[in-house]
């Protein structure tokens, strides 16, 4: 089926992925809206959408799609796969919390699958401007996942403080790219790579482009000076949503800034932006760390600690080599796993989600319930970069790429700043294993099947990554390789 | 005809004004409409690259970015209305539930 002589024939298989979700989440809709009986079974009918993108994932054709700005290669499809499995994670814990708050509904996880095509979007367009339209699908669903606990303040006041940092965020954005746009004539990554080869390193439009343009995505990604709404909007969301918020948008703002910055490679070599780049890590690093020491609250502990994460993966964008995008790639799988599966055993602390979630609610709780008990403690010891776990093998990677390509001192606050972290991460479980439940205080966890089922599949995740990192890092090398030029 | 740097310097003006509104205002819908300000500073950008470029890439980014910001109003304004259910204010400065 040919529409347009510009649209290349094929082009049903290369969005096959995007059109399930597009078409489940409208499915999912009208079932919200015309069967209300049949609620109870949109989460597995969700499940079941998510299952079919990422089977049909082994349809799509790699190649260059519509014009030359839809790229479909190895390195999109990891990423489509890391979306996908952040979703599935969110909706099995969501399944059984929207159902004990009353709120379940078609319209989440239609937002959930809506996002997730604006995800793809960012991870596979090749023009700035299918990139922020995909980033502003992701950020119009997320509005609305965040203040999806509308009957309580909290979450009303997280969504409203998401919107506003986030619209703000936006604004930066796209005056970035209207500045690009003037000093390179095109927004295609391709033509502008061609400009950025024969530009002046001194241009001073193309250092307040970069500048705008980092500082919007620096607040997308919560990276620090730009992170404050991040504790906020975690600890208001619904908990499910806060751990698959904390992952999925912050891993295709990084392959989309991936894309960016190796089509600016050789701006990059003659101007400060890479130390801007790196600024903005070493701080991340070290704030997030900082402040996560001194919570108490358990998601805006994990909130300060993705701050870190973040600086960690920034790490690796200093040296733009494959192994450096192989690193980023399997760092977002490790960190999708063990941060959401830590969001997880959060959001089955059954209580007032008004309140904050603090570490004296799950005082005792590795004796009140095993399970949950052994899933927070891997979560734990894999975000703390503990060995045998998966987070110790994406750590080591990411301050590997940076030795390698002579980024030392980085290294050295990464390693620095992570055995900090230690501390809060161990923190949880002592508190856990350790310490005595306050009387009459003693919350058991309310996971039903999908949760544990959730948890089952982050622990066994994060073993098999850090027992045998070595096939999924071929697979992510040989992808990267095929990215850059 | 004008040059182009007129415009520039112009959208540079109205940017500046719209993150100004953002950070000194307290009512959402003032800190909104900032928002708007800027987004249209990017339009005029856009609009006097591509006159000046003649190209007509500038100008479809135009209407994706209008789009964008209709979006974004729709979703924004709804989560207003819920937030004035909860305390009859819209008032920034009052949204203080949380505190590290």
């Amino acid at each position: 089926m040919t529409l347009h002589p510009l649209i290349e024939p094929g082009w049903v298989n290369a969005i096959l992925p995007e059109l399930v979700l597009c078409v489940g989440g409208l499915l999912l809709m009208l079932l919200g809206a015309f069967g209300a009986r049949l609620r109870g079974i949109t989460a597995p009918l969700a499940l079941i959408v998510f299952i079919v993108t990422a089977w049909s994932e082994k349809l799509v054709l790699a190649g260059t799609f519509f014009g030359g700005t839809y790229e479909i290669s190895g390195i999109t499809r990891i990423f489509d796969i890391t979306f996908l499995l952040s979703a599935i994670l969110a909706t099995l814990f969501a399944r059984e919390y929207l159902e004990r708050e009353g709120i379940e509904g078609g319209e989440f996880y239609a937002l959930l699958m809506w996002a997730t095509v604006g995800m793809m979007m960012m991870a596979k367009g090749l023009d700035l401007l299918i990139v922020i339209l995909g980033l502003e699908l992701l950020s119009i669903c997320i509005f609305v996942l965040v203040g999806y606990h509308r009957r309580i303040p909290v979450s009303n006041e997280a969504s409203l403080k998401y919107f506003l940092m986030g619209a703000f965020a936006t604004g930066f954005i796209l005056y970035g790219t209207a500045l690009f746009y003037g000093a390179t004539r095109s927004t295609n990554f391709t033509e502008m790579a061609r400009a950025f080869s024969t530009a002046d390193p001194n241009n001073v439009l193309l250092s307040i482009a970069f500048v705008l343009l980092m500082s919007g995505l620096g607040f997308k990604l919560a990276a620090a000076p730009f992170h404050g709404w991040a504790p906020d909007v975690y600890q208001g969301a619904p908990s499910p949503i806060a751990g698959w918020l904390s992952v999925a948008p912050k891993a295709a703002t990084l392959i989309a800034l991936v894309r960016l910055l190796s089509a600016m490679l050789p701006m990059l070599q003659f101007s400060l932006w890479m130390k801007m780049i790196a600024a903005l890590s070493v701080l991340s690093m070290v704030i997030g760390n900082a402040a996560a020491i001194a919570q108490r609250d358990l998601k805006r502990m994990l909130a300060y600690s993705g701050i870190a994460h973040v600086g960690y993966m920034l790490i690796a964008l200093l040296s733009l080599r494959d192994d450096s995008v192989a690193a980023i790639a399997v760092y977002t799988i490790t960190y999708a796993l063990m941060n959401i599966g830590a969001f997880g055993v959060v959001s089955t602390l059954a209580k007032n989600q008004n309140d904050p979630q603090t570490l004296d609610d799950i005082a005792g709780l590795g004796f009140r319930s095993p399970f949950s008990g052994l899933a927070l403690t891997v979560c734990m010891f894999s975000l703390s970069g503990l060995p045998p776990t998966a987070g110790f093998i994406a750590k080591f990677y990411i301050f590997k790429t940076a030795v390698d390509s002579g980024h030392l001192a980085i290294a050295i606050v990464g390693i620095l700043t992570s055995i900090v972290s230690v501390y809060y991460y161990l923190r949880v479980v002592y508190y856990l294993y350790m310490k005595e439940p306050a009387e009459g205080y003693a919350i058991v966890p309310a996971g039903g099947i999908f949760a544990t089922g959730a948890l089952a599949i982050t622990m066994i995740g994060i073993f098999v990554i850090g027992l045998f990192p070595t096939p999924l890092f071929a697979m992510a090398g040989a992808a990267a390789r095929a990215l850059l030029p | 005809m004008i040059p182009t740097h007129w415009f520039l310097i112009l959208s540079a003006i109205l940017f500046a004004i719209g993150v100004c509104g953002v950070l000194t205002r307290k009512n959402g819908i003032t800190i909104f409409m900032s928002i708007e300000l800027m987004v249209n500073a990017v339009n005029l950008t856009f609009l006097a690259y591509a006159r000046q470029f003649h190209q007509i890439h500038g100008l479809i980014f135009v209407f994706f970015v209008m789009a964008i910001a209709a979006a974004e109003a729709a979703v924004g304004l709804a989560i207003f209305i819920s937030l004035f259910h909860h305390r009859a204010t819209i008032d920034v400065d009052e949204a203080n539930l949380m505190r590290w």
